[in-house]
């Protein structure tokens, strides 16, 4: 933890560095630079609040960002806070026995209840970002950055790097980007993790869980005609070490869902995901109303397959204020070793699976989910936009514990250039 | 599978029917939205004026799309495939 904050603190410092050093090379340009000096600040500022219905998980996220646009690019430096509460499922199964023990999610108190399947918590999250664009040449733009995120059971460092090529008629932009994130996963209360499919009432502690990811992702973006832009990506994640959720258990239990045992969660410790993403922007014929439609198949080597589609209409009501009606359909199929629980024997004991893998996280089972959203917003000013929007995700789980979550999303934003 | 997710199954599927009918009709519906999607011609830089609208870009909030990515990556079991990822987190 303590190391983290060194790290936030020296990126601060190397954000402060980078956002100022442009300004002191501006002052001793040359007169073609000084011509070219069109210097703009924008400064972004949004807070939101994401509510779970049954008292589950609630959390108010304020974020601002600083962009600095200049002709040969831009630098954008991001702070996220997060404040997180709420009782969430462990994926044991519901019980009035208190025969079951599952310590508490990330920074959360035990509590003396008779019904371990979900646990409170609250927690804080900090994350500071920035990213540079530079324009190599007249069709060459580089872009790189890192991001720093901080809580109370997870530290993540992530650097990423990508080039954009533009074709001479600048109709066709190619992509090609890198990213590697370091991630160190631990228990707020053991600051370790738990063992792999340990009996819970037995905890045997391990040290803290290390997880390293590369992403690359290659896109195409096309100027179809003077009304449409199509892009189209593909992309590869691969990650090794921990991936298991420290808090997370799965309980054992006869056909009348009595809890024999619970179990800590069991991941594999490596993961290899892959999608294909395309997106369609167009304008209506003779209006400035725009639609927004994009599509993303995803498989990974856990069994999981998902398929997303998004669709947002903004409706243009003057040249102030637009309306942006907003509809996702997500639905995906359960990891190969999710379980909503684990099996007994005649003799009561558990049935442990032979591969050592097994999960009962709502998140890995099949799951289908539509977000429905509207979104306002109007021009204060030539350079200030506000904007509000309200979205209502609904979630169906097929065999998790708890089989339905909704929450009701609320945001509000504010920017402005100078 | 239960009767009860055989309907929520049954409903996700009319929802994606009616969709995809929607986007059909409008298409039928004097709009013509398919055939002014996938005319491909020629565009002059003269004509890219609807193109260089906010609104316009592949990415229009650069914000609302990190923040959605990272509610989705926190309640769902995919993610990735718009941009490179940044920072994960331990989300409960």
């Amino acid at each position: 933890m303590g190391r983290l904050r060194q790290q936030l603190s020296a990126a601060s410092c190397a954000l402060l560095a980078v956002a100022v050093a442009p300004a002191n090379a501006e002052q001793s340009g040359t007169a073609t630079s000084q011509l070219a000096k069109a210097r703009i600040w924008e400064v972004d500022t949004s807070y939101l609040s994401y509510r779970e219905s049954d008292q589950r998980v609630s959390v108010g996220k304020a974020v601002a960002t600083l962009v600095r646009d200049r002709e040969s690019g831009a630098v954008t430096v991001s702070a996220v806070h997060d404040t997180m509460s709420g009782a969430s499922p462990t994926g044991a199964l519901r019980s009035d026995s208190p025969a079951s023990t599952v310590t508490s999610v990330s920074g959360g108190n035990s509590r003396n209840s008779l019904d371990y399947s979900r646990s409170e918590f609250t927690d804080t999250r900090r994350q500071l970002g920035v990213g540079i664009e530079q324009e190599l040449s007249p069709r060459y733009t580089l872009s790189y950055g890192g991001v720093v995120s901080d809580e109370s059971d997870y530290e993540s460092l992530g650097i990423n790097l990508s080039l954009a090529r533009e074709s001479s008629d600048r109709l066709t932009t190619l992509t090609a980007g890198l990213g590697w994130i370091d991630d160190s996963i631990y228990r707020s209360d053991t600051g370790g993790t738990p063992e792999p499919l340990g009996n819970v009432q037995r905890p045997r502690p391990f040290s803290e869980g290390k997880r390293q990811t590369v992403d690359a992702l290659l896109g195409i973006s096309r100027v179809l005609n003077r009304l449409t832009v199509a892009q189209l990506n593909v992309s590869l994640t691969a990650s090794d070490g921990y991936h298991s959720d420290p808090y997370k258990v799965i309980s054992a239990a006869d056909d009348d869902d009595r809890i024999v045992a619970n179990f800590h969660d069991s991941r594999p410790d490596s993961r290899l995901r892959g999608s294909v993403f395309g997106k369609l922007v167009h304008q209506l014929r003779d209006t400035q109303h725009s639609l927004h439609l994009s599509y993303r198949l995803y498989q990974d080597d856990w069994g999981i397959s998902s398929q997303t589609a998004d669709l947002r209409y903004r409706h243009r009501l003057d040249g102030q204020q637009y309306l942006e009606p907003h509809v996702r359909l997500y639905r995906q199929r359960a990891a190969d070793f999710y379980q909503r629980n684990l099996t007994v024997d005649e003799g009561s004991n558990p049935v442990m699976p032979e591969d050592g893998l097994a999960s009962a996280d709502y998140r890995l089972d099949a799951l289908s989910s539509v977000t429905l959203g509207l979104k306002y917003g109007v021009k204060l000013s030539r350079d200030a936009e506000l904007r509000l929007r309200a979205e209502y995700l609904d979630q169906h789980f097929s065999t998790a514990v708890f089989d339905r979550n909704s929450a009701v999303i609320l945001q509000a934003s504010f920017s402005i250039g100078f | 599978m239960s009767r009860q997710n055989r309907i929520r199954e049954g409903s996700f599927r009319t929802l994606l029917t009616a969709v995809a009918l929607g986007v059909v009709m409008l298409s039928l519906g004097g709009c013509s939205i398919t055939h002014d999607v996938f005319d491909v011609t020629e565009v002059k830089p003269w004509q890219r004026g609807a193109l260089a609208r906010d609104d316009m870009q592949v990415i229009n909030d650069a914000m609302e799309q990190a923040i959605d990515d990272h509610i989705y990556f926190s309640r769902e079991g995919s993610t990735g495939g718009v941009v490179v990822q940044g920072g994960g987190c331990g989300c409960n």
